[in-house]
């Protein structure tokens, strides 16, 4: 496998070439790795660690094929979350990242508080499903339950995930060496923090029916995590109305507070964010923006996908496909499927 | 709660003329509260429900959201006795493609129609020992196209009596695991005779002597014991050759619904009858499936 810089001399050699962050989500880069972590030595050639994690790496190295899985989880939801928008998460594997993604823009609020998020979940389900032997259920609550409700199955371990998630994605943002400005690391802790506010609300009451011949007349409930999409689509609306934020003497200590607003201080479930973003219209590299030229949209959406806010204006071209699927599917005892063939022509509409 | 649409499709005639299709496809999938897809495993023998059912690899998680074999038995047993009673030659047919689903990429649920069947008649049968159509059975969420789970010689087979003669508490065989799983499926079960029976609108009462010796003793209280009166439930016109012969001692269990008691098994108690005496000494040891292992 290739070997990487150490981290600090990159992160050095990033900060005086382009005067830019050692980001705090360089981690994300492990959705890449195909290697099995199952000695020390792998920790020090993955990418995108602070040594502090590779530290952690060594010490909890079951904890690590779990963080790859959330590196991926991170990818793959953010992605679909952001289908219908413009900037739509497409540079998100690290290291290096673009600038909409380095500078400290609503995007990368957004991106801080689901990592964040995300690395808890997966862990939490890792105790439960019994992935992690480190961990198991969570705890049975300890209220009586009423009568006909009792408490049973395996409770998402909430706890050891944000324990474990936040020592692990916190961590770069935690070093004491001036790596960064202060500003970028305070305004990232609490965009982390927010995602993993997001996941306490996440904590929901289950339930199932175990009464005899299928009836309720007994239930069995645990605390159990939504998925974590659910939790993306709760972020996505905090990162809709987050807040742009200045760094200012509060005291004795210089505090994030809102630009606009002079009157009350950050709340602690608002994403937060320093720079302001581009319109993401038409493909600018210093600003990380590709823009939406050959995107597809939605001709009969009033939405965000819908082709006049994608083109942003600009226009847009029909095109057809012919695709082929499966049709007219038929299940046969004892046990198989056959289909047919369909040819089927599609319109789609890609920007101009 | 999912629906299938159906999917409008046109075909390329002319390749000058391409159209669109307006149709849309909702399919059926995992259920969302799954991160990992179910694997498939062996259906176990002590899963009684399933055996025979003409496959023998299931899908867990099933498709009634159980999570693991443990929970799947334990919910499965308390079905065991309906099968039984063959109130439709699809029942284990329908049961089966929930509990043990077929191993497929994608889940193969049972067709309305099957339900339909499977529903008519066997919700009397349930009736009469107290229990609903339940609600993970509804038939109008089960698809109607080709791509369920249908009675293999469903075309060909003719109406079949939903209605057996004989009231179904009355209506058990005299064997030991049938006898077990009703008495499973039962909250009390005592030894004693029966006193008077009485009609009372569509149900029988059935007033016990006060002698009785208590087999199994459940949610039964020692006060509500002594005068203990229980319903055979719809089964005022239905013949019972137990009720008409007082003279005899009985095997009486029962299960209580709101503020009755129904009557769910009658078996005379018959020490000359060598299955009937294999089956008290068998329970003595018999273990019923309990809640508390579902989640091991």
């Amino acid at each position: 496998m290739k070997r990487t810089f150490p981290s600090l001399p990159l992160c050095l050699l990033t900060f005086l070439l382009l005067s830019q962050q050692c980001t705090g989500i360089r981690w994300l880069a492990l959705s890449q790795t195909a290697q099995h972590i199952n000695k020390t030595q792998h920790c020090k050639t993955l990418p995108g660690l602070v040594s502090s994690q590779a530290q952690l790496c060594r010490s909890n190295l079951e904890l690590m094929q779990t963080i790859i899985q959330a590196a991926r989880e991170v990818k793959k939801v953010c992605q679909k979350t952001f289908t219908d928008m413009r900037w739509n998460c497409s540079s998100i594997d690290g290291p290096k990242f673009l600038p909409d993604l380095e500078r400290g823009t609503r995007e990368s609020a957004f991106v801080y508080a689901l990592s964040a998020a995300a690395i808890s979940h997966t862990i939490a389900r890792a105790c439960t499903s019994g992935d992690l032997r480190l961990c198991s259920c969570g705890p049975i609550p300890g209220e009586i339950p009423e009568p006909g409700y009792r408490w049973g199955g395996c409770a998402d371990n909430i706890h050891y995930g944000l324990l474990m998630g936040s020592k692990f994605s916190d961590a770069p943002m935690k070093m004491k060496k001036k790596s960064g400005s202060h500003a970028n690391k305070l305004m990232h802790l609490h965009n982390s923090e927010v995602g993993r506010q997001a996941l306490r609300d996440a904590l929901v009451m289950k339930c199932k029916c175990h009464g005899v011949s299928g009836s309720c007349s007994i239930r069995t409930c645990w605390r159990g995590l939504l998925d974590l999409k659910d939790i993306a689509i709760d972020l996505k609306t905090k990162y809709l109305s987050a807040t742009k934020v200045v760094h200012r003497p509060m005291g004795t200590r210089k505090q994030l507070v809102p630009k606009d607003i002079d009157i009350r201080p950050v709340r602690e479930n608002e994403l937060v964010y320093l720079q302001s973003s581009p319109d993401y219209c038409m493909k600018n590299d210093k600003l990380g923006s590709f823009g939406t030229q050959d995107r597809q949209c939605n001709k009969t959406s009033s939405g965000s996908d819908s082709c006049d806010l994608m083109c942003c204006g600009r226009g847009y071209n029909p095109y057809t496909e012919r695709v082929v699927e499966r049709c007219h599917c038929k299940y046969h005892w004892c046990c198989y499927v056959t289909c047919k063939k369909c040819d089927k022509t599609v319109e789609k509409y890609v920007c101009k | 709660m999912k629906s299938l649409a159906s999917l409008s499709l046109w075909r390329i005639i002319i390749l000058i003329l391409p159209l669109v299709s307006l149709g849309q496809t909702f399919e059926y999938g995992w259920p969302d509260n799954y991160d990992k897809p179910p694997q498939c495993v062996d259906i176990p023998v002590d899963l009684r429900l399933c055996q025979g059912v003409g496959y023998h690899q299931m899908l867990l998680p099933n498709l009634l959201e159980h999570e693991s074999m443990a929970e799947v038995k334990q919910q499965a047993g308390s079905w065991v006795p309906l099968l039984h009673k063959n109130c439709d030659p699809g029942t284990q047919l329908l049961l089966c493609s929930l509990f043990a689903p077929v191993c497929m990429e994608r889940p193969i649920y049972p067709c309305r129609r099957l339900c339909e069947n499977v529903r008519d008649g066997c919700s009397p049968i349930m009736a009469a020992f107290g229990f609903p159509w339940p609600h993970i059975l509804t038939c109008d969420k089960f698809p109607q196209d080709d791509m369920c789970i249908n009675t293999p010689n469903d075309t060909s087979t003719s109406e079949p009596n939903g209605h057996p003669p004989v009231c179904p508490p009355c209506d058990n065989e005299m064997k030991m695991d049938v006898i077990l799983d009703h008495m499973c499926a039962s909250e009390f079960a005592i030894k004693t005779k029966i006193q008077e029976v009485k009609r009372e609108n569509m149900d029988r009462k059935v007033t016990l002597q006060k002698k009785k010796r208590t087999i199994k003793m459940g949610t039964l209280k020692k006060k509500d014991l002594k005068k203990l009166t229980l319903y055979l439930k719809n089964g005022a016109d239905c013949p019972c050759t137990q009720l008409d012969n007082t003279r005899n001692t009985y095997l009486i269990m029962g299960r209580k619904v709101d503020k009755q008691y129904l009557l769910t098994g009658i078996h005379k108690w018959d020490k000359s009858n060598r299955e009937f005496k294999k089956t008290m000494k068998k329970l003595k040891s018999h273990k019923c499936p309990a809640y508390e292992n579902v989640f091991k």
